[in-house]
C-alpha cells in the first residue's frame, strides 16, 4: 500500500489530491455502488455512508447487495438522493477519507461549473470530494469514472480490466456501425412504460445517447424541450418509427407497469410487456405486428453495465448487421466482474 | 372681516364621474357660532363635510385663516380642523386613550403639555374617563360616539366638522354634547354640525343651512331656515313651526303633501 | 352645570395615567420575554442536529472556530449557524411585513403573500431552475434567489402602480393581488410542463420552502435589506396606529393614507421578497406572528410592530429545531412544519372571530 498522493482529475474537471488510498468513503449517489462492485470486492466494507436512492428506486437489487453483504443495512444513510434532502451535517460528521458524487448530487447540473455549495462545504471540513458519473453523459465519462474510483480504492488494476472489457466491446460496435454505415431507423424509446398515460420519452439524454450510438434516431429528441418529457400517442402513431423499445423496472410493480430488472421472472415480464402492447394506441404501431418492439430494464441508465443495454439496441436496430452479436454473453461476462452478479430479467426481446 | 371666517365657494365632490354636491356657495361662516347642516336623506350632508375635511376629493374653495382647504396636506389640513365621520371607530383592540394618544402624535398638538395629559384632559370634558383604558371593541355604540367626538377635539382645532354626533346617545347624553359643542365654539372656533332633527338643529344652532339633493335650499338663522314652505318643497310634507319658550322653534308634521287632510 | 363637569377630581387623573404606565411596563416585560425566549430557542436551534454535538462542543465552536476539529467548525459555522441565523431574520421580516400588511390592507388574515407576491417570486425561481433565464449580471449561484427577489419585488411594484394611477382602496387592491396570484400560477404550470424531471423536482422543493438553502452572502443581504426596512416601519407606527380607527378619521387626523398605504407596500416587498429568495415559501409565520403579537402587546404599533417581528422569528427559529428533531436524520422542510404549527393556530384564530 503506497503512502504517496493520488492526483485525480474527475469528470466535472476538477484536481483531487487524496493523501492515500481511501478505506472509508461516503458514497452520495447509492446507485454508484453496483459500479463499485465490479473493481472491488467487498465495496460495503469500506463504505462510511451513503444516500438511499439505490434502496428506493431499486429495491430488488439492494436486496441482491443485502443478501450477499449483511452489513449494508448498517451503513449510515445521509439522504434520499434528492439534492435538497442531503443530510450534509450527518455527512460531515461521519468523517470519510474521501466523498463520491454524481454531477447530479454535487448540483453541477448544468455543467457550467466546477463547485457547488455542497462540495465547498465538504472541503472546508477538510473532506476531498470527487465527482464521478454514469448518468449524464454516459459515453463520455464511464470510463474515466472507472478509471478515478480504481485510483481512489487502490483497484486500478481491476478497474484496467474492466476498462478494457468495456472498451473493446464498445469499439466493436461503434467500427460495424462505420464500416457498413445502415441507414438509421426511427426508434421510440417508451421510458417508465406503463407508469402513465402514453408516451414518456427522453429528449436529449443518456437513453438518446445509447439510441445514437447503437445506430438508430430517437424521434422524441426534437419534440422534447428538456432531457423528458411527455409524447403524445398521436405523434408517436403519426411517425410511426420502425421500432419501440419500452423501459421499465421494479418500481413499476405495483402500477401495472412494465416489470423488469433484478427479481423478475421472463415469463412475467413477458406476460406484462405483451399486455402492454395489446393496450390500443399501442397495438396500432407497425413496430408492434411486426415484432420489432422490444423491453430493457430502465436501471442500465446510471450504470457501467449499460454496455450490455447498448448491445441489445444495435442488434434491435440493424438485426441482420449484429445476427452474432450476444449480449447476453456480454452480461455473463459483465456479472464475472462483479461482486454481486445480476440475477434477473434484464430485457425481453418478444413480447 | 375677521380672519376667522370659513368661506365655501363652488364647492364641488362626490365619485369618480358623478358629483354629489355641485358648486355649492355658502354665506360666510363666523367664528362663535354654531352652525347646523340639515336636509333629507342623500342630500349631499356627510359629502360637504367630508369634502372639507378632505377625505373626499373635492373642487372649488374652502377658505379659512387665510389658506384654502382644499390645496393642504394632510397634515396641514389635520392642524386647523377636526372632523368626526358619520361611522363610529373601529380599532377593536385600541382602547378609547390609545385612540386620543394616536390622534396627538399624528396630528401634532399645539400644547406644550405632556400629550397624555392632554388626552386624559379631554376624555374628561366628553365625560368618558371612566372607559379610557377600554378596547374600542367592548364599548356601546354611545360610548364610541362620544370617543370619537374626544378624538376630534383633542387638539382644539378652530374649525369642528361633526357629522351626526348624537345619532347614538340618550337624551342626557344628547344634551351634554351640545353644551360641549357650544361651549367650545364660545372660544372664537366654529362648528359646523349635521343633524337629522330640525327642533334640535333649531335649538342648539345659530345658523341653520338647509340642503337637498346636492344643492343649497336656504340658510340663515332658524326662524328664516325652517319654514313650513322651505319644509314643504325639501321634506314633501306639510309641517307647521311653532315657538316654544325660551326662544326654541318647534316642528310638528301633519302629513305627506297630496295627502287628505287628517284632523286639525 | 353641565354633566360634564367632572365629580371625579384630578385623582381619577392621576388613576388613569398610572394605569397606562403600568400598561405599557407590562409590555415593555413583555418584549423582555420575548427577548429572552428567542435567545434560548436560537441556541437550542443551533444545538440541535443529526450530528448530535454535545453542549460544550458547540459552544467552543461558536466562540473558537480555529481551535475546533474543522468537521465540526465546519458543521456549526457552514450549516447550523447559516440556518438558525435564516430562521430569526426570515420569521422577523415576514411577520413584520404582515404585521403592516393586516393593517393596511384593514384585514386580519392578510399574510405577506396575500397579493400575490409569492406566487410571482415562484414564477422567478422556476425561470431560473427550469430555463436557467435569469437577469443580466448575476453570478449563477444566485441565480434563483436574485431572480425570486426581482419577480416578487417586481409585481408589488407593479401593483403600486396601478394604486397611483387608479387611486385603488385596500379592497380593490387585494382583488388585485388575487388576478396577480393566478397569472403567475398559470406561468409556473406551464414552466412545470416543459421542465426535465430533475428540473421539476428542484422547482417542487424550492417552493417547499428550506432554511438550508442559507449561505452567509445571502444571509447578510437579507439582514441588509431587513435593517433598512425596520426604522423606516417604526416611524410610521403612530400613522398605523391611526389607521386601525377607520381610514377616514386617519386621514382627517392628518394621515395620508394613499401615500402610507404606498410606503408599506414597498416595505412589504422587500421584506417579502428577500426572505422567499432566501428560502422559498414558508407560510403562516406572517399571519400567526401578527396575530399572536396582537393578543400579547395590543394594537398600539410601537409595540405590535417591533413585537410581530419577535413573535414570527421566535416561531421560525422553534419550527426550524423541529423540523430536525420531527424525524431523526431528515430535514423536514421549513413550510411544511411553520404550516403544521400556524394551521392550528389560524383555526383557533378564525373561530375565535365567530364568537360575538
Amino acid at each position: 500500500m503506497s503512502a504517496t498522493p493520488i492526483r485525480i482529475k474527475d469528470v466535472a474537471g476538477r484536481d483531487v489530491m487524496l493523501e492515500k488510498v481511501a478505506t472509508r468513503i461516503l458514497l452520495a449517489q447509492g446507485r454508484h455502488l453496483p459500479a463499485l462492485a465490479l473493481i472491488h470486492p467487498d465495496p460495503v466494507s469500506i463504505m462510511a455512508g451513503w444516500q438511499s436512492d439505490m434502496r428506493r428506486q431499486d429495491p430488488a437489487t439492494f436486496e441482491l447487495f443485502r443478501r450477499k453483504f449483511s452489513g449494508l443495512d448498517a451503513v449510515p444513510v445521509v439522504g434520499d438522493g434528492i439534492p435538497e434532502n442531503f443530510a450534509i451535517e450527518k455527512a460531515l460528521s461521519l468523517q470519510p477519507d474521501v466523498a463520491i458524487l454524481s454531477l447530479y448530487v454535487a448540483g453541477l447540473r448544468r455543467g457550467s461549473s466546477s463547485t457547488s455549495a455542497v462540495i465547498r462545504k465538504f472541503e472546508s471540513a477538510g473532506i476531498p470530494v470527487v465527482v464521478v458519473d454514469f448518468f449524464a453523459n454516459p459515453l463520455r465519462d464511464t470510463v474515466p469514472s472507472i478509471r478515478i474510483l480504481g485510483q481512489i480504492l487502490g483497484r486500478e488494476q481491476q478497474a484496467g480490466n474492466f476498462i478494457e472489457f468495456y472498451e473493446s466491446h464498445l469499439s466493436r460496435l461503434r467500427s460495424t456501425l462505420e464500416t457498413n454505415n445502415p441507414a438509421k431507423p426511427k426508434v421510440f424509446m417508451h421510458a417508465h412504460a406503463g407508469a402513465s398515460e402514453c408516451c414518456y420519452s427522453s429528449g436529449k439524454g443518456t437513453f438518446d445517447d445509447f439510441i445514437t450510438v447503437a445506430g438508430g434516431r430517437n424521434i422524441a429528441a426534437d419534440a422534447i424541450p428538456g432531457s423528458t418529457g411527455q409524447i403524445s400517442l398521436e405523434f408517436l402513431l403519426a411517425n410511426d418509427p420502425a421500432v419501440y423499445v419500452a423501459t421499465g423496472g421494479a418500481h413499476l410493480a405495483s402500477g401495472g407497469g412494465l416489470m423488469l430488472g433484478t427479481g423478475a421472472a421472463p415469463d412475467a415480464a413477458g406476460r406484462r410487456f405483451g399486455e402492454l402492447l395489446a393496450r390500443p394506441g399501442l397495438a396500432g404501431l407497425s413496430a408492434v405486428s411486426s415484432g420489432r418492439a422490444h423491453a430493457l430494464w430502465h436501471m442500465f441508465n446510471d450504470s457501467p453495465s449499460h454496455i450490455v443495454a447498448l448491445e441489445w439496441l444495435a442488434k434491435w436496430f440493424h438485426p441482420e448487421l449484429f445476427r452474432d452479436l450476444d449480449p447476453a454473453a456480454t452480461m455473463e461476462r459483465l456479472n464475472g466482474f462483479s461482486a454481486v452478479p445480476l440475477e434477473g430479467t434484464y430485457w425481453v426481446e418478444h413480447p | 372681516m375677521s380672519a376667522d371666517e370659513l368661506v365655501i365657494s363652488s364647492l364641488s365632490a362626490g365619485y369618480p364621474g358623478r358629483d354629489v354636491i355641485r358648486a355649492i356657495t355658502l354665506a360666510p361662516i363666523r367664528s362663535g357660532q354654531v352652525t347646523a347642516l340639515v336636509g333629507p336623506n342623500a342630500a349631499g350632508k356627510s359629502t360637504l363635510l367630508r369634502a372639507i375635511s378632505g377625505v373626499l376629493p373635492a373642487t372649488g374653495d374652502v377658505l379659512f385663516k387665510g389658506r384654502n382647504l382644499l390645496r393642504l396636506s394632510p397634515r396641514s389640513r389635520a392642524a386647523l380642523l377636526g372632523f368626526m365621520p358619520q361611522n363610529v371607530p373601529q380599532g377593536a383592540g385600541l382602547s378609547v386613550l390609545e385612540g386620543m394618544l394616536s390622534a396627538l402624535h399624528v396630528g401634532g398638538s399645539t400644547s406644550a403639555d405632556p400629550i397624555i395629559d392632554q388626552a386624559v384632559r379631554v376624555l374628561e370634558q366628553v365625560g368618558i374617563m371612566d372607559i379610557a383604558l377600554r378596547p374600542f371593541s367592548g364599548l356601546s355604540g354611545g360610548q364610541r360616539q362620544l370617543a370619537s367626538l374626544a378624538q376630534s377635539i383633542v387638539r382644539s382645532p378652530p374649525l369642528l366638522l361633526l357629522d351626526e354626533p348624537t345619532s347614538a346617545l340618550d337624551l342626557g347624553h344628547q344634551l351634554d354634547v351640545m353644551n360641549l359643542v357650544r361651549a367650545y365654539v364660545a372660544k372664537d372656533r366654529i362648528a359646523i354640525v349635521v343633524l337629522h332633527d330640525l327642533s334640535f338643529a333649531a335649538r342648539w344652532a345659530d345658523n341653520i343651512v338647509v340642503m337637498a339633493e346636492g344643492k343649497l335650499q336656504a340658510a340663515g338663522p332658524p326662524e328664516s331656515a325652517i319654514t313650513p314652505a322651505i319644509l314643504q318643497s325639501v321634506y314633501g310634507v306639510r309641517a307647521r313651526v311653532e315657538r316654544c319658550s325660551r326662544g326654541c322653534l318647534q316642528v310638528i308634521v301633519d302629513g305627506r303633501v297630496g295627502d287628505s287632510s287628517e284632523g286639525a | 352645570m353641565t354633566r360634564f363637569e367632572t365629580t371625579e377630581g384630578p385623582g381619577e387623573t392621576t388613576r388613569i395615567i398610572a394605569s397606562y404606565r403600568t400598561l405599557l411596563h407590562r409590555r415593555m416585560v413583555l418584549f423582555a420575554v420575548l427577548v429572552t425566549a428567542l435567545c434560548v430557542a436560537f441556541l437550542f436551534d443551533v444545538c440541535t442536529g443529526p450530528a448530535a454535538l454535545p453542549l460544550k462542543d458547540t459552544v467552543s465552536a461558536i466562540l473558537y472556530p480555529a481551535a475546533s476539529p474543522r468537521p465540526v467548525a465546519t458543521i456549526i459555522w457552514d450549516v447550523r449557524l447559516p440556518q438558525s441565523v435564516a430562521a430569526v431574520l426570515v420569521g422577523l421580516g415576514l411577520a413584520l411585513a404582515g404585521a403592516e400588511m393586516q393593517t393596511v390592507l384593514n384585514n386580519p388574515l392578510a399574510s405577506p403573500f396575500t397579493l400575490g407576491v409569492s406566487s410571482a417570486a415562484v414564477f422567478g425561481a422556476a425561470l431560473a431552475i427550469v430555463l436557467g433565464v435569469g437577469f443580466p449580471g448575476i453570478p449563477q449561484n444566485w441565480l434563483v434567489a436574485g431572480n425570486a427577489f426581482l419577480f416578487a419585488f417586481g409585481s408589488m411594484l407593479l401593483l403600486q402602480s396601478l394604486v397611483r394611477l387608479r387611486g385603488l382602496g385596500a379592497d380593490a387592491l387585494i382583488l388585485m393581488g388575487i388576478a396577480l396570484f393566478f397569472t403567475f400560477n398559470a406561468l409556473v404550470a406551464l414552466l412545470q410542463f416543459v421542465a426535465s424531471q430533475e428540473a421539476l423536482q428542484q422547482l417542487v422543493f424550492w417552493t417547499l420552502g428550506s432554511l438550508s438553502r442559507a449561505d452567509w452572502p445571502k444571509l447578510a443581504f437579507v439582514a441588509l435589506v431587513v435593517s433598512i426596512v425596520i426604522p423606516f416601519s417604526y416611524l410610521a407606527a403612530w400613522k398605523m396606529t391611526a389607521l386601525r380607527l377607520g381610514e377616514e378619521r386617519a386621514q382627517s387626523m392628518g394621515v395620508d393614507v394613499g401615500r402610507l398605504r404606498l410606503a408599506s407596500l414597498v416595505r412589504i416587498s422587500l421584506l417579502t421578497a428577500s426572505a422567499m429568495a432566501l428560502v422559498g415559501t414558508v407560510g403562516f409565520v406572517g399571519l400567526a406572528g401578527p396575530h399572536i403579537a396582537r393578543l400579547l402587546v395590543g394594537e398600539d404599533h410601537r409595540f405590535f410592530l417591533p413585537g410581530s417581528a419577535l413573535c414570527g422569528a421566535l416561531i421560525l427559529t422553534i419550527a426550524s429545531a423541529i423540523s430536525k428533531l420531527a424525524v431523526p436524520g431528515v430535514l423536514i422542510p421549513i413550510g411544511i412544519v411553520s404550516a403544521a404549527i400556524g394551521l392550528p393556530v389560524f383555526l383557533v384564530l378564525i373561530l375565535q372571530r365567530g364568537r360575538p
